[in-house]
């Protein structure tokens, strides 16, 4: 968390809390679904529910997670031509990917929130015994992209002010990432490894 | 609806989107829209709602944070400590001696830690000062790391078939099954050729390790037991019918987490950690995958399948043509496409070629996982190469890539057996899914 990138240094926190929730549904996720199959296995009771709700733990915890893969900058991209570009370029290219992104995430969120209405106005109910108003699990999906349609403005309208006034910068912070800080943020456990290892 | 001209046009526009540097999701969610928009008109636009909603509230796919939550969880809990000491108690006797370790330590810390590109750095910062230490060449040290983290993604359980089963509705169950067998071979034939280069250019391997006492052995073998262990569960409960693959994921977690427990190296800290790197990186993956569901969704409508499998008909060409088609294509894709990005990228246009031709679509889903084997340690973009190279910090890069080279040649021999046998991989699913 230790960047100089002022958007970066307001919604990393969000980010970063919405991914713990997403998370916590997760692990919430797996002890409903294993406590479901020994009690359908060996207490021969069938509960119900967890299908249905890891369908909406996955469609949550993505609309949570691209905020936050966003900051990371971990959405994945073709390097081949940006790593043989000059400064500048590079600098025209990120801002356009930025952009590029902005309007697909506004994009979601428009359509999400008239999935949202739909849903809303026709009473639509889940498909399963649990009958589930889809409007409840749909807000939560609809506010995970309505940040990260907020964060990923907020980032094109900073990279384009960065492509006049600073470009390293704007390379720095929304450019790909170098191979050092990848190996960085791969490499698990590497001093107990190789203690472990040198015995 | 759509001539071959349109497709091909669609195809060029997705890579130039993809070149000038727009993240791959947006890409295929560019292409889509445009796409959609010339041919189909607004409301197919509008509904984008609906249908990425349907898209991520799946349950098959929740498979992929819960697997990634699995293996997060699994590293951090310390398992590949004793994985790479164990197999270096085992191994080293063997001609080649600690290079056996690379790869078997690194197919099993893929297999669990469910990414190549982790694995490459995790070992190659354990192994390689210890066996520059023991002067074993470089080059073979460099390429039998590059070339053994990309097994994971073959054995099971793996990321990339699940999202391969989801994409072309084939049995994730019947494609894990199909992964075991190749994924062994693979691994016993790159130590094949360990042990014969070992024997016919012996300065390349280095001073041999004395043997360890056997007690010291079978003590180690506790290590390998936890994920030996969950690998058995999630594969078993598939296999006895009693959970799906999203279900076993789920029970994997659960016993992940009491692993970590068990050696006390739980924390909240440790917990936290592996959500966030389980949401970045699953993120990351459906952010793809929505792209790809757009696009997929598009292009049924317009009729690329339709078009495609026409000129194909025309061309009179037959599965083998076609197959040393899509090896050429994915090859040369390979060399500036991410790996997984490349196989959601093309399946929505190559899958209905494929079941056009009647090929076996779990055989496919592994040939298809091979080839993106192969993508991971091909340069230029072969992301393992400047891992083990960035990891190794001197030298040249063209010492990693001449030491992965024959690993690349073997792979590649790897599908044309693959093809000449295909039950090399239908065999397993056959047996244990035979009604």
């Amino acid at each position: 968390m230790h960047t100089s990138n002022p958007v970066a240094r307001v919604f990393l926190p969000v980010a970063r809390a919405l991914s713990l929730i997403a998370g916590y549904g997760l692990l919430g996720l797996a002890l409903l679904v294993t406590v479901e199959i020994l009690s359908r296995r060996f207490l021969n009771l069938s509960l119900q529910g967890g299908d249905e709700f890891g369908g909406y733990v996955l469609a949550i915890l993505a609309a949570f997670g691209f905020t936050y893969a966003l900051l990371e900058r971990a959405h994945t991209r073709v390097e081949i031509l940006l790593e043989r570009v000059s400064g500048n370029t590079q600098a025209m290219l990120n801002a356009i990917s930025a952009i590029s992104i902005a309007f697909a995430a506004c994009f979601m969120a428009w359509r999400a929130y008239a999935a949202l209405m739909e849903s809303i106005e026709y009473g639509a109910l889940s498909g399963t015994p649990l009958m589930t108003p889809l409007w409840q699990p749909q807000s939560v999906w609809l506010f995970g992209l309505i940040v990260f349609a907020i964060v990923s403005t907020a980032i094109a309208v900073h990279s384009a002010q960065l492509l006049v006034r600073d470009r390293q910068s704007l390379n720095q912070y929304y450019g790909v990432k170098s191979l050092a800080e990848i190996i960085e943020e791969e490499t698990v456990l590497t001093d107990e490894l190789a203690t472990e290892a040198a015995k | 609806m759509i001539d071959v001209a349109g497709v091909s046009f669609g195809f060029m526009l997705m890579i130039v989107l993809m070149i000038i540097g727009l993240p791959v999701a947006i890409s295929l969610f560019f292409t889509a829209f445009i796409g959609a928009w010339a041919l189909l008109g607004t409301p197919t636009l509008l509904g984008f709602g609906n249908s990425m909603w349907s898209g991520q509230n799946d349950f098959i796919l929740t498979a992929i944070p819960l697997f990634v939550f699995l293996g997060e969880i699994l590293v951090r809990s310390g398992v590949a400590n004793g994985l790479y000491s164990c197999l270096s108690d085992w191994l080293r006797l063997l001609p080649g001696g600690l290079l056996h370790s690379n790869i078997g330590a690194s197919a099993a810390f893929a297999a669990v830690s469910g990414s190549s590109v982790a694995t490459a750095a995790t070992i190659g910062t354990v192994a390689l000062p210890i066996l520059r230490q023991r002067k074993y060449d470089d080059r073979i040290t460099t390429g039998s790391i590059a070339a053994g983290a990309t097994l994971g993604i073959l054995i099971p359980p793996s990321i990339n078939m699940i999202i391969y089963g989801s994409m072309t509705n084939t049995s994730i169950g019947q494609l894990f099954a199909a992964g075991v067998v190749p994924g062994i071979l693979l691994t016993l034939v790159f130590m094949a050729f360990i042990i014969g280069v070992s024997i016919l250019k012996p300065h390349l391997a280095g001073e041999r390790l004395p043997a360890r006492p056997w007690s010291d052995r079978f003590a180690s073998l506790v290590d390998v037991l936890p994920p030996l262990v969950i690998f058995t569960i999630v594969m078993g409960t598939i296999y006895l019918g009693w959970a799906t693959p999203t279900e076993s994921a789920a029970i994997g977690v659960v016993c992940a987490l009491a692993v970590t427990v068990l050696k006390g190296r739980f924390s909240f800290n440790l917990l936290h950690e592996a959500m966030h790197s389980t949401v970045r990186i699953s993120a990351m993956i459906l952010l793809i995958l929505v792209g790809a569901h757009f696009l997929n969704f598009v292009i049924g409508l317009i009729g690329v399948p339709q078009a495609l499998t026409q000129l194909v008909a025309n061309m009179g060409a037959g599965p083998t043509e076609i197959l040393l088609l899509l090896i050429v294509f994915y090859l040369v894709l390979g060399c500036f496409m991410e790996t997984l990005s490349m196989m959601i990228a093309t399946l929505p246009v190559v899958f209905p070629l494929i079941a056009h031709l009647g090929i076996d679509p779990v055989w496919f889903g592994i040939f298809l996982v091979v080839m993106m084997e192969i993508g991971l340690i091909t340069p230029p973009v072969g992301m393992n190469l400047y891992v083990v190279q960035g990891v190794r910090g001197s030298g040249s890069i063209m010492d990693v890539i001449s030491g992965t080279t024959p690993f690349v040649l073997l792979m590649l021999a790897f599908i044309g057996w693959l093809m000449i046998w295909p039950n090399m991989a239908l065999w397993l699913p056959h047996q244990l899914f035979a009604q």
